[in-house]
């Protein structure tokens, strides 16, 4: 049985599960509210603070991050409030003042009236990892387990395990795919991929000899108990057609 | 429940090569006429003849087993295998494993393209100029020769999914 609670955003009503984030009941109301460390696929983590909202619950008013917050009762929720776009400013600026060469927080920037920062600042400064761990839980999600966060406070960074070329990585690169300011490189050349410091020979397919896959992806495919060939997609498609001619 | 099932039937040899099928594919999917972006490919082979061939909606679909995070799900009423792009963290599992190549990720949308029966009306069967495409009811489909061709695929697909 599932208990179904009403409450209030922005002054519209929703009837959600109890337990349900106040992020997706704004969703069911087709209200956005920004993120940056929330993916659907992967466990909320709250990290970003960016989903910011003012809730009023049990008398008390009070910023509640969207994401991890659960409806456990009646409340009424706040997504536009001058203390929300507040909340949502002073965090752009901290992502930013860390990564202001991405993009995404620029865009973010632009859109809330943040000020921009000093042109030579940006220069200086690459780095593009803003810390939501996207990419670890993206990896965990695929039971590999090869990232993790290292070191604190403003040192803490994303490593493989002993800050080596990850052992268990497959080089699918889903961490760079979640990755939400593009701060994992990828490079591939010829027979090579390269991920995290390791090179992947890619595997060539036996009928048009191009590289598509890493071993280990074809392998991972193999152990959810599907058999997989070493024809690459698009000759598979192909290949299946002519069976049809031919039959 | 089954009943309610409607599956797209291909008639090769009613298929002229037009390529109408991709456009209309492409346009409703990417916003674009693109070949390379539908979810159906016309292969054109020697001697006139062309085959259409999109996603076959498997009973057992090897992608949704490769998938690690249900953005790909069968649809046990409609039978339609989904997929919800939130919930791709593009790992490509499904690509590798579809043994008829019939997901292709794309990098730019961050979702893999496969066939979703453009939720209930299939815009190449539409726009088939011949017929060749056909949406019907799966029963209907069965009791037509015409369905050989499915019921092929469904063979080939068991033998598949071993
Ligand atoms: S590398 Fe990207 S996904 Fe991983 S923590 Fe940094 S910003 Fe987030
Ligand atoms: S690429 Fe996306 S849909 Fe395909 S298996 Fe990975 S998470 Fe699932
Ligand atoms: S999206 Fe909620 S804290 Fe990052």
């Amino acid at each position: 049985m599932t208990e179904l609670i009403e409450i209030t955003i922005d002054g519209r009503k929703v009837a959600v599960e109890k337990g349900t984030k106040i992020l997706s009941a704004a969703k069911e109301l087709g209200i956005e509210i920004p993120t940056l460390c929330h993916h659907e696929a992967l466990p909320p983590d709250g990290n970003c603070r960016l989903c910011q909202v003012e809730v009023v619950e049990r008398g008390k008013r009070k910023l509640a991050v969207s994401c991890m917050y659960p409806v456990r009762g009646p409340m009424e929720v706040f997504t536009n409030t001058e203390r929300v776009m507040d909340a949502r400013r002073s965090v752009i600026r901290l992502h930013l003042n860390r990564c202001p060469q991405a993009t995404i927080l620029q865009d973010l920037a632009r859109e809330y009236g943040v000020e921009p920062l000093d042109e030579r600042f940006v220069a200086e400064h690459d780095d593009l990892c803003i810390r939501c761990g996207r990419c670890v839980r993206a990896c965990a999600a695929l039971g590999n387990n090869c990232l993790g966060f290292a070191g604190r406070g403003w040192d803490r960074t994303i490593i493989p395990p002993f800050d080596e070329p990850p052992v268990g990585c497959l080089g699918c690169a889903a961490c760079a795919e979640v990755c939400p300011t593009g701060a994992i490189k990828v490079r591939e050349e010829g027979n090579i991929r390269e991920i995290w410091g390791r090179e992947f020979r890619l595997v060539r397919c036996t009928s048009c000899g191009e590289y598509f896959a890493t071993k280990e992806q074809l392998e991972k495919v193999d152990s959810c108990g599907v058999e997989v060939s070493e024809i690459c997609p698009h000759c598979r498609k192909r290949d299946e057609a002519k069976r049809m001619k031919i039959s | 429940m089954d009943n309610a099932r409607k599956l797209l039937m291909i008639a090769p040899e009613k298929c002229i090569s037009c390529g109408t099928c991709e456009l209309a594919c492409s346009l409703a999917h990417e916003g674009e006429f693109r070949p390379s972006k539908s979810r159906i490919t016309v292969y054109r082979f020697e001697m006139g003849v062309t085959i259409p061939m999109t996603c076959f909606q498997c009973d057992s679909p090897a992608c949704v087993a490769a998938c690690r995070t249900s953005a790909l799900v069968k649809n046990t009423e409609s039978g339609v295998v989904t997929i919800n792009s939130e919930k791709c963290i593009g790992c490509r599992m499904c690509e590798m494993a579809c043994p008829f190549g019939n997901i292709a990720y794309n990098a730019v949308t961050k979702t893999p393209m496969k066939c979703d029966l453009c939720g209930g009306d299939p815009e190449c069967a539409k726009y088939c100029p011949t017929h060749a495409i056909e949406y019907v009811p799966a029963d209907a489909a069965v009791s037509k020769k015409k369905y050989e061709f499915s019921a092929k695929m469904a063979a080939a697909i068991g033998e598949g999914n071993k």
